[in-house]
């Protein structure tokens, strides 16, 4: 009997203190004018060094950043270096070079109030210039008869490429001013130079070139917000 | 809603990027062309004639030549040329009826070259193009009568048609 009591006694003071609690809510929304933080956003790739440490093959590093213009559109740009030995069954060649892109980023998801998170839809002009060494090669030919690997190396400097990319991703605001993102790239060929007696298939930034000149990329990037104005 | 739209757009993202680590690439254009005979009739030059048992060779090698698409009686075969020397040797020897060693007949002949390295593709890496091809055969032989290059400057670029003409 008596802890019926009790136990009605303590139902009705969390029910109070709840219903209390959902008026605090809704009074602070209203009364809080949130606005947007405007600066400029600077952070690292974090794909291409981890990757770096499982295959020596790959290394490289890459800058973002992007600077907010629009409720929800940013100016945006990559630019960082990468060297990759490529390896074919038949040959295998070096790609070193620097790349930068630039473009903008529009936010596809309507926040919160006071939360600034992003799924971006985004576009990019890119250029790198690099150079391309061709470590060795054997010719493609009938098993029958006897083969040799050629092994001296040759070397194509002055290579450079500009392409268009669709950028898609996700970037979350994890700690105060504090950006994770996600973000995956569809490239498509512009222009690439022409190697006489190879062939362009791989631009530091756009990645493996496929034949008919398209190309994905990815990147986990760590950001940071520097705040200038709030709007 | 929201979270439903967040979670599709990291499904097609996840999907890209497991599209992208594909090498799908296969070799499928032609590599290093081989050399492709057609037998002739001597009597009567404008008529095929198969050679029934025929063993090719390249000198210095242990193993007959054996090409997937050769038949036991062919008017035409293919034959692959060195691609470290400017020259090859081809035994083609041609069996008797029986297996007696001694009826077999074997001729050589002799082809020099040009060799062009040329890039391919992705896949197939780099090929060996040959020109300037002639026909270096001694006259000595036994059951070929005459050894006919189809053209004057021949090239061998791909394994379209036949290269060379041989009469027996």
């Amino acid at each position: 009997m008596k802890e019926g009591i009790i136990l009605r006694y303590t139902i009705s003071l969390l029910l109070f203190f709840f219903i209390l609690q959902g008026f605090g809510q809704k009074k602070e929304v209203d009364s809080v004018k949130l606005k947007n933080r405007y600066g400029l956003r600077v952070g690292v790739d974090l794909f291409t060094p981890v990757y770096g440490l499982f295959d020596e093959d790959r290394q490289g590093f890459e800058i973002v950043a992007d600077y907010r213009i629009a409720k929800r559109f940013w100016l945006a740009g990559e630019m960082g270096y990468l060297e990759k030995l490529v390896k074919e069954d038949l040959y295998n060649y070096n790609t070193s070079g620097g790349y930068f892109k630039v473009g903008a980023d529009f936010n596809a998801y309507q926040n919160w109030p006071g939360m600034e998170n992003m799924i971006v839809v985004g576009v990019r002009y890119g250029l790198s210039t690099y150079s391309q060494t061709l470590n060795e090669y054997t010719i493609n030919s009938d098993p029958y008869l006897p083969y040799e690997t050629i092994d001296e190396p040759i070397d194509y400097d002055g290579l450079s490429a500009q392409w268009f990319e669709l950028v898609l991703g996700l970037k979350v605001e994890v700690l105060h001013n504090v950006y994770l993102g996600a973000m995956f790239s569809g490239k498509s060929m512009l222009t690439a130079t022409e190697i006489d007696g190879f062939k362009n298939m791989f631009a530091p930034g756009f990645n493996g070139i496929s034949t008919n000149g398209y190309g994905f990329g990815f990147s986990y990037t760590l950001s940071y917000l520097i705040p200038i104005y709030r709007k | 809603m929201k979270s439903f739209l967040v979670k599709r757009i990291f499904l097609i993202a996840l999907a890209i990027l497991l599209l992208s680590c594909e090498n799908d690439d296969i070799c499928v254009e032609p590599n290093t062309p081989r050399l492709i005979i057609r037998f002739y009739d001597i009597d009567n030059p404008q008529n095929k004639k198969a050679v029934p048992f025929l063993g090719v060779k390249i000198d210095g090698q242990e193993a007959f030549y054996v090409d997937s698409g050769i038949s036991q009686s062919p008017d035409s075969i293919t034959i692959p040329l060195e691609v470290v020397k400017d020259l090859t040797r081809i035994k083609l020897v041609k069996f008797g009826k029986d297996p007696v060693e001694e009826n077999d007949e074997e001729d050589e002949i002799e082809l020099t070259y040009g060799r062009n390295e040329e890039f391919v593709s992705q896949s197939c890496g780099f090929r060996i193009i040959y020109n300037n091809v002639k026909n270096t055969s001694s006259p000595n032989n036994t059951w070929i009568k005459e050894i006919t290059p189809i053209s004057d400057s021949l090239n061998i670029t791909d394994e379209r048609r036949h290269h060379i003409k041989i009469y027996h």
